[in-house]
């Protein structure tokens, strides 16, 4: 393409994206790209008019501007980084790599100067500054340990904190491998768990694990592996970040050091109100049993008062002896292994109203059994606490015919077991309190009367992982649901 | 002719109620530990006297326990054959188990009701003096 030819000339000085202008040694345009009008705002008319300073020089700039102008002239052919100004008045950065067309006898015929827009550029700067700046705030500010390692493990790189975490500089970790660091009881569960895993570039492991100090302790460390891969999927390096957790472990083994003291404090209260149940019967029997006998061989040779007193001795211990039965058979229930079954609480409950059938009937009571469903239960146990129930609807039954209605209700994880009576009662201040041991709702009348009874249909429930609550009818009496997971 | 029968028991209480309600015609010997019962047996073995026709047994004995006490007389091929009762306040499944698993003829729980225990002592030693009675021509 001859450069003689014009049109090709224009075409291409027109379609160079950056800004060219040629200018004569006066100042004055004497070529302007379509570019310098697009980047400057004005158009090829107000540039060609424009006499130095120009238009799209800045009043701030002018000095660096003439500075650059004398540069060239003294032959330095360098870029030069100014302010321009659009037509709008906004400064926007430029770079310009001005160069000087000489005639043949030397004088400087003009001057070409290619004008390159460095808003974009400079805001790209600006951004990857931004981002390597927030990158270096987060490292140098995070708690957290962060490390890139090789495929074997080796440190590249620790960030600048591990030497407040371990001690260590980054350099004294840095070509290490942190293995030697490690528990020794820990080491093959990091391979296992996470340097392996992490290796197939899957999910980032995340593994909690001893690190030695420098000072010889250990901190617990929970740290997550990502693995960097190349395009192909290839795991090339590891990236670690790690917390330390010292403090949450060592809460972690308070609390199940606390767990198992409580857990043996309990057994060991169990045992003790087994032991001591157990034992207290023995001279109890002796006050129960020779008292009935003074009574009964001395009756004679006794007055009325003493064979009285004699009577009183007798009410006390058998009452005595109900509550340590109580004791003993809550103590029992507490300590007893519950075995699990799929159970149909229909049957349960029918065996429930069959040993309770006697009192069902001398009471003409009626009992409506819903829809029940199949839970898993400990069937005997479970058996207790509606035996219990429906005894208790009839025992404290009001003048109205005693009336029984059996129902569960499904929910999401869950079923409610309800048993609703039309009985006396109970004060809602009594809904917590009567499920508590040696505690009754209702005066102590007969020598059969709950008492532990609810307490232990309550323990039961829980060894079932569910709860036991009252509620109030609307009309009379109050219903007791039970809560039964469907999962124990 | 009266029977023979060894009761092994350290609490003077229960010695006394059991006595009250033993049927007639029991010859009753009472030790109060169990050593001295393994040394009584021991020595009626060795000299060929009459051997009780019945022990009753309690638990918990001062020294050493009814069970170990169980073990011993079950273990010995002179005494094996005498019908050996755990009497005793503990309804406890451990301790029935155990005195079964060491060969008890029986276990009795000791009545609370001073006219069951009553009921219950008469019953099981006319039980079992009756089902051991042997022919008169044997004897």
């Amino acid at each position: 393409m001859p450069l003689s030819n014009l049109e090709n000339f224009k075409t291409i000085f027109n379609a160079i994206s950056d800004g060219i202008s040629i200018i004569d040694p006066d100042g004055n345009h004497i070529a302007v790209n379509e570019a310098m009008t697009k980047i400057t705002g004005f158009s090829h008319e107000e540039i060609y008019a424009s006499r130095p300073p120009h238009c799209y020089w800045p009043e701030e700039e002018l000095d660096n501007i003439s500075a650059a102008f004398d540069k060239t002239l003294d032959g330095a052919s360098v870029d030069f980084e100014l302010l321009f100004k659009k037509k709008d008045g906004t400064r926007f950065p430029v770079s310009v790599y001005p160069s000087e067309i000489k005639s043949d006898d030397g004088d400087t015929k003009y001057f070409v100067a290619t004008i390159k827009d460095l808003t974009e550029h400079k805001k790209q700067q600006q951004l990857l500054n931004e981002t390597q700046f927030n990158y270096q705030v987060l490292l140098e500010n995070t708690t957290e340990l962060v490390c890139r390692h090789t495929l074997d493990g080796t440190f590249l790189f620790v960030s600048a904190n591990v030497q407040d975490l371990l001690g260590y500089s980054p350099d004294e970790l840095i070509g290490k491998n942190p293995y030697l660091y490690h528990h020794p009881d820990d080491v093959e569960r990091i391979k296992r768990e996470s340097h392996e895993i992490a290796m197939q570039n899957d999910k980032p492991p995340r593994i909690i694990y001893r690190f030695r100090k420098k000072d010889g302790t250990y901190l617990w460390l929970d740290t997550i592996t990502h693995p960097l891969a190349s395009s192909d999927g290839e795991v090339e390096q590891l990236v670690t970040v790690s917390r330390d957790v010292t403090d949450t472990k060592e809460l972690e083994f308070e609390l199940k050091r606390n767990l198992s003291d409580l857990k043996r404090s309990n057994e060991e209260l169990e045992n003790f109100a087994y032991v001591a149940s157990h034992d207290l019967k023995e001279p109890l029997r002796m006050i129960s049993g020779f008292s009935r006998l003074l009574g009964k061989k001395y009756a004679d040779s006794l007055d009325d008062v003493a064979n009285q007193y004699i009577q009183i001795i007798d009410d006390g211990a058998k009452r005595l002896e109900i509550l340590i039965s109580n004791l003993l058979s809550y103590s029992r229930t507490n300590s007893k292994e519950f075995v699990f079954e799929p159970t149909e609480l229909s049957g349960v409950i029918q065996e429930a109203l069959e040993a309770n059938r006697q009192l069902l009937d001398e009471n003409d009571a009626v009992v409506n059994v819903g829809q029940l469903p199949v839970l898993n239960l400990e069937p005997v146990q479970i058996k207790r606490v509606f035996a219990n129930l429906i005894q208790n609807a009839v025992k404290y039954r009001s003048e109205a015919k005693p009336r029984i209605d059996i129902s569960s209700k499904k929910f999401k994880d869950h079923h409610v077991i309800s048993v609703r009576d039309n009985g006396v009662g109970i004060q809602p201040k009594d809904f917590e309190r009567v499920f508590q041991i040696f505690k009754r709702s209702v005066p102590l009348e007969d020598q059969n009367g709950v008492g532990i009874g609810l307490a232990i249909c309550k323990k039961i429930v829980e060894k079932h992982q569910g709860q036991i609550w009252i509620e109030q009818n609307e009309d009379q009496g109050v219903t007791f649901n039970i809560l039964i997971p469907d999962k124990i | 002719m009266s029977k023979r029968l060894l009761y092994v028991e350290d609490n003077f209480a229960d010695v006394t109620l059991f006595k009250e309600f033993l049927p007639e015609h029991i010859e009753l010997m009472v030790i109060s530990n169990g050593e001295q019962a393994q040394e009584y047996l021991g020595k009626l073995e060795k000299n060929g006297s009459l051997l009780p026709e019945l022990i009753v047994l309690d638990i918990n004995l001062p020294d050493i326990s009814g069970f170990e006490l169980l073990k011993t007389i079950k273990g010995s091929e002179a005494l094996n054959h005498i019908p050996t009762i755990m009497f005793s306040s503990s309804s406890n499944e451990r301790d029935v188990k155990n005195a079964y698993s060491h060969a008890a003829n029986g276990y009795v729980t000791k009545e609370m009701d001073i006219d069951d225990y009553s009921h219950k002592l008469k019953s099981f030693i006319r039980y079992w003096f009756k089902t051991t009675e042997l022919p008169e021509v044997i004897q």
